[in-house]
């Protein structure tokens, strides 16, 4: 199927046509259980959800369910990409040209997105999808000269603009190196670009602190200067039990000992 | 001779010199007697507050100096910390006593750039390192410092921000620097401290006696004294334990930052690296002249921490380059202009209508090209 335009009649009308096969597809699929029919009905609904501003709570949860896989995480997101790129849809993975295959919408002037509206585009003057998103094969990122690469070689497309932490990166002097320290051993573990850093808005998002000393001598003496329970509650215990550090996945202090 | 006979005989009566048992100086004696006898067990009293499990058995105060124990009383001694650890917290530890090893220098390297002050790194290095929960004791102290200065008297290190970081602020995280010239072994009197060959400053718990000269002597505070007994939960315990490092320690003796020698000596990551969510923070192998840290050495302008007091840390800090990024004004003007030149054409798709937007070039301000834009 060809590339639909919603600014024409016939756009519109194909959309329409394409809701009724998606309906179609639907109860098909209730019977078959044939992923790709049930991909077609959820995009065709979802496509149908976009065009209503006003979202029910019901699309927004199946929307939010449908674009699991890509789904941001504050703070180093440690999700590894996998070559080809795949969205959990219903728990189940599908390939990006599942969907693209029909949907080849291409954003001219940087459109709103009708359907991966999880993803806040917040990357400075990058600001158009097909800037990194190969517009032929959903599945592969585009280099600046046209150069398909995988998701999972994402560091040649930041480098083409951040030359210069590249660089370091190169060095292993930006970045983060994991399970061991002997350079070139085989549990030394170099993390990539999108392990830390959601491509669709690189910076980071602030954290909240975690509770500073507050032990004999080093202690805030404005506050509780030493608070012995007999070991019971650490401070950290005690800090993470207010309620306004009860934010799931921000807090947590993953690692620790083995 | 006769006198003394003469002296001799005339002593019939009772001598002066013979103190005679009155009542009076009965009294006086048995009183001093009592007295003293209370005062001494009051003196001693604190011993009667300690539990079987506080006091040091035999074999513990016979134990030798860590470099004079023979591997078989190191065994010993490992066995009987193991049982003491199984006893409290009824857990058998991964106890052992790792040594350095060969052709390798610890050196840590610190990114002032990436550090964000979020303290993730504290509190792992507390659950790693079986530190007291309470009173709590943590080896590293992130200090919040303005910009524009390195005077580590305008630091704080009780910031409590909603968030961080703070745009008017970097943040300093220190811990024990590791020197090769380090004070605190210097003062220390009964060699309980010592540097070893893979540069970390270690401590024997067992043969410190308290005295705290090396925390004063430390110009980077990075040695914490148990002032209390240390509160550890059972279930927050870490097994994984090294003599020289993370095992429990008793109240009354020094502790500090071993650079994790338990992880690192096997080749892992120290617990804060392992956390820190920037990648802030790097360590590594310093005579290895591939590893991350030499690359840094080599490559940016790092500084220790209070360089003028001769310490020779073994903990670099440093900056990055100042990146050409997009909130660069010039490079948004360049941005703006190319969007009203081309309209709605800027940015679309190959083989659309319109050229494909030259992203890199409108990012690229003019000094980046050399002024050749």
């Amino acid at each position: 199927m060809d590339r639909i335009s919603l600014e024409s009649d016939e756009g519109l009308a194909r959309l329409a046509h394409l809701h009724r096969f998606a309906q179609v597809g639907q109860c098909v699929n209730g019977v078959t259980h044939d992923i790709n029919n049930l991909l077609g009905a959820a995009m065709a609904y979802a496509e149908l959800a976009a065009l209503d501003p006003n979202l029910s709570p019901e699309t927004t949860r199946m929307m939010g369910q449908i674009v699991d896989g890509a789904s941001l995480v504050v703070g180093p997101r440690r999700i590894a990409m996998t070559d080809p790129a795949h969205i959990a849809v219903n728990g189940e993975p599908q390939n990006c040209n599942g969907c693209h295959q029909i949907f080849k919408s291409g954003s001219p002037a940087g459109a709103a997105l009708s359907f991966h509206q999880d993803v806040q585009l917040r990357h400075g003057l990058n600001d158009r999808c097909v800037n990194c998103h190969d517009p032929e094969n959903r599945e592969r990122l585009t280099l600046r000269d046209g150069t398909a690469v995988s998701f999972k070689e994402t560091a040649q497309l930041c480098a083409q603009c951040h030359g210069t932490v590249y660089r370091d990166w190169q060095r292993g002097t930006h970045g983060k190196t994991l399970g061991s320290w002997v350079t070139g051993s085989a549990a030394q573990h170099r993390l990539n670009c999108n392990d830390c850093h959601n491509p669709h808005a690189p910076k980071y998002e602030p954290y909240v602190p975690l509770p500073g000393p507050n032990t004999l001598r080093m202690g805030n003496q404005a506050q509780d200067e030493h608070h012995d329970d007999g070991g019971k509650e650490s401070p950290l215990q005690r800090w993470l039990k207010k309620p306004e550090h009860r934010t799931p996945g921000r807090l947590t202090v993953e690692g620790g000992h083995p | 001779m006769k006198d003394i006979r003469i002296f001799e005989s005339t002593s019939g009566g009772p001598s002066a010199y013979e103190p005679e048992l009155t009542r009076r100086s009965f009294l006086r004696t048995g009183a001093a007697a009592v007295g003293g006898m209370a005062a001494l067990a009051a003196a001693l009293s604190p011993l009667r507050e300690l539990t079987s499990d506080e006091i040091p058995d035999f074999d513990q105060f016979l134990q030798k100096h860590y470099k004079e124990m023979t591997p078989a009383e190191m065994e010993l001694a490992l066995e009987r910390i193991r049982r003491k650890v199984e006893d409290r917290y009824a857990v058998r530890p991964h106890l052992r006593d790792l040594k350095p090893m060969e052709g390798v220098e610890f050196v840590y390297a610190l990114n002032l750039s990436r550090c964000i002050g979020c303290r993730k790194c504290v509190h792992a290095c507390v659950a790693e390192n079986n530190q007291s929960r309470s009173p709590e004791i943590q080896y590293i102290r992130v200090i919040e410092m303005p910009r524009g200065t390195l005077d580590v008297e305008k630091g704080n290190h009780h910031y409590d921000r909603p968030e961080v970081p703070d745009a008017n602020h970097f943040y300093l995280p220190v811990q024990c620097h590791q020197c090769a010239n380090p004070p605190c072994v210097k003062v220390c009197p009964v060699e309980a401290t010592w540097q070893e060959a893979d540069g970390i400053t270690v401590i024997d718990y067992d043969w410190c006696i308290g005295c705290r000269y090396c925390e004063a002597a430390c110009p980077y505070w990075a040695r914490r004294f148990n002032f209390a007994k240390p509160n550890l939960p059972k279930e927050q315990l870490n097994p994984n334990m090294s003599y020289l490092s993370n095992r429990p320690r008793e109240k009354g003796v020094m502790e500090k930052c071993h650079f994790c020698l338990h992880r690192t000596r096997e080749g892992r990551m120290p617990a804060c690296v392992e956390i820190c969510p920037t990648g802030a923070r790097k360590f590594g192998n310093v005579l290895d002249p591939k590893s991350e840290v030499s690359e840094i050495l080599r490559t940016k302008r790092v500084f220790v921490l209070k360089e003028e007091v001769g310490t020779l840390p073994r903990f670099f800090y440093y900056f990055d380059e100042r990146y050409p990024n997009t909130l660069d004004p010039e490079a948004l003007a360049i941005a703006d202009r190319l969007k009203a030149e081309e309209g709605d054409a800027y940015g679309c798709l190959p083989g659309a209508a319109g050229p494909r937007k030259d992203f890199v070039a409108a990012a690229q301000p003019e000094w980046w090209n050399g002024g050749h834009a």
